[in-house]
């Protein structure tokens, strides 16, 4: 899958959020969006999950993104929200809901996606608590259950808009274990720029709307370009071929 | 399994009670008379006693069928207005749905609005202005004590104006039935009252069996099920309109009633299920049952006077209110 995003601007309210956004994503890669606050990357993100219309300036696979029915683009493209059920269901049934764009009005859930559903709970290790109510979960346990649900939708692109903040780093870890074992796309905007370091194979750095560096991350986290994108003096430091970076 | 054990005591449960609220009234009956009456109904033949069997299946036994299916009504569209917004305290008296339908009901009794005879209609135009006010005015925010205020504002206004249009009544004979939209009362109920709500409830439970999937999907919210590739206006605007319908044929049989379609559905959702199947069903069979109790209570505890079914639920409903209103607030 190929997602193109070509001179894409945004506005709210007269303010400029996106500004001439050019990006392309394709193939089995993690591609990492990091910036400051504000830059942008979640209006990027709302694009690109329809949240916000692109008014043709993104194509999937060569088609305007808005061609593309719902429930089709739903069974590619699956997104962890921030926000998590105010409602007090059970794991399971959250986690089955990820099969709702392959069902028809009226059509319940099948034997089949029930089987994705326990293979999506195996793989995000939450088979033992598929019975318990979300609210009862830890933080880690609640990014879980929405991973889940998003493997359960069986897309090719998985989106996640800084799921990492308010993790400790045995879930942020985890996290991104998950999401590298993962056949597909992910797309995901990091705080944590250690964790972009280690596991993103493509890297946008953003900065007042507009994307000012991309490509692999050891061409892209560089102090000079951190320094001028962050406004503070940051170091990168090489460690036996890994990169880590320090304020 | 278990559930639907649930479900089945449940439904035997408002048989009984809907079987027991037969006997008691300001006129207490024997059994053995009661049955008498049922049977002739029942296979049509000649009743013995022309009175008592005017009592019991001209009076009673429409006032209890419409008890039981106003009950469940109530708590059905409870359910679905709580979806809908994203928000345990919704239900429609408490977002003034159910006052917006009085207005509509009293102004087709005082004014004809939409021509005599139309006070479904007129309530259903009135409940359906009411619903779309406070969905559109709540707009994004999920805040949910926004949402209570927003109600309270709707329902202050309609009930002005409903008292407006009362007081505008130049008959007193038609002020004092419209007064009737304002307290809630099941006196005077007929089987055409019943035809009526019976529709209602079929309505509501076969559009629930149907999007029962979409309905869990919305409880993950708004936003997660439009990524779903669900039509989330398209279900809000069927949502709306058949509350809105449901809510205009309860308060056009019944009056203003509160209250049921928060408790019942609060309650069945701790001790049965949160997802719908369930829920829908065991909230109309509680809420027929408690509706039942309630009104029975209302016209017997001091007959021969009759009090107002909505003092009633507001008195066991009011309190649990404030008590979810305050859980709300300090998750919020």
């Amino acid at each position: 899958m190929r997602i193109d995003v070509n001179d894409l601007s945004f506005a709210v309210g007269g303010k400029r959020i996106l500004n001439h956004v050019s990006a392309i994503f394709e193939g089995r890669r993690i591609y990492g969006i990091i910036g400051p606050n504000g830059c942008g990357k979640t209006s990027l993100l709302r694009h690109i999950y329809r949240q916000y219309p692109a008014h043709g300036h993104i194509r999937v696979d060569d088609w305007p993104i808005e061609s593309i029915p719902g429930r089709d683009y739903a069974r590619r493209v699956a997104v962890m929200m921030q926000s998590y059920p105010e409602a007090n269901l059970r794991v399971a049934e959250v986690v089955q809901s990820g099969r709702y764009p392959y069902k028809r009005v009226m059509m319940p859930y099948s034997r089949e996606d029930e089987d994705i559903t326990a293979q999506a709970l195996h793989k995000t290790k939450l088979w033992e608590l598929k019975d318990r109510r979300i609210h009862t979960l830890s933080g880690g346990e609640r990014q879980r259950v929405m991973i889940a649900r998003c493997l359960a939708q069986h897309p090719e692109v998985i989106i996640l808009d800084e799921p990492t903040n308010h993790l400790d780093i045995r879930y942020r870890v985890e996290l991104m274990e998950m999401l590298r074992a993962f056949d597909g796309m992910v797309i995901i905007t990091l705080h944590d720029l250690n964790l972009a370091a280690r596991y993103c194979d493509h890297i946008y750095v953003m900065k007042d709307g507009a994307i000012v560096a991309s490509g692999l991350s050891s061409e892209v986290l560089r102090p000079e370009i951190l320094n001028a994108t962050f406004e503070t003096t940051i170091r990168t430091i090489d460690h036996e071929g890994d990169l880590f970076i320090s304020p | 399994m278990k559930k639907s054990l649930i479900c089945l005591g449940l439904f035997l449960l408002v048989c009984i009670t809907a079987f027991s609220a037969l006997f008691w009234g300001a006129v207490s009956l024997d059994s053995g008379e009661v049955l008498n009456c049922l049977k002739a109904f029942i296979t049509g033949q000649e009743a013995g006693n022309k009175n008592l069997y005017n009592l019991v299946v001209q009076v009673r036994l429409p006032r209890v069928c419409l008890t039981v299916l106003a009950g469940a009504v109530l708590s059905v569209v409870g359910i679905l207005m709580q979806t809908l917004t994203g928000n345990p305290l919704a239900e429609p008296y408490v977002l003034g749905v159910s006052s917006g339908a009085s207005a509509g009901a009293a102004g087709a009794i005082v004014f004809h609005w939409f021509g005599t005879g139309h006070v479904v209609f007129s309530a259903f135009v009135g409940s359906f202005a009411a619903i779309s006010l406070v969905v559109a005015l709540q707009g994004k925010s999920t805040n949910p004590v926004r949402l209570v205020l927003t109600g309270m504002g709707v329902s202050a206004f309609f009930q002005a104006a409903t008292t407006f249009i009362i007081y505008c009544s130049s008959n007193e004979a038609q002020a004092r039935s419209a007064q009737y939209w304002l307290t809630g009362s099941f006196s005077g109920s007929n089987w055409a009252d019943v035809r009526t709500a019976l529709a209602a409830l079929t309505v509501l439970l076969v559009l629930c069996r149907c999007i029962e999937k979409e309905l869990d999907l919305l409880l993950l919210g708004q936003d997660v099920a439009a990524q779903s590739g669900m039509n989330v206006r398209a279900m809000q605007i069927v949502l709306t309109l058949v509350s809105a319908y449901a809510v205009s044929v309860v308060v056009a049989v019944s009056g203003l009633i509160g209250f049921v379609g928060l408790i019942i559905p609060h309650i069945m959702r701790r001790t049965i299920d949160t997802s719908h199947r369930y829920l829908v069903l065991s909230s109309a069979l509680a809420g027929g049952c408690f509706l039942t109790l309630a009104d029975t209570v209302a016209r017997t505890a001091f007959a021969p006077q009759e009090m107002p079914i909505g003092v009633m639920t507001a008195f066991i409903g009011a309190p649990i209110f404030i008590m979810m209103i305050r859980r709300v607030y300090h998750a919020h």
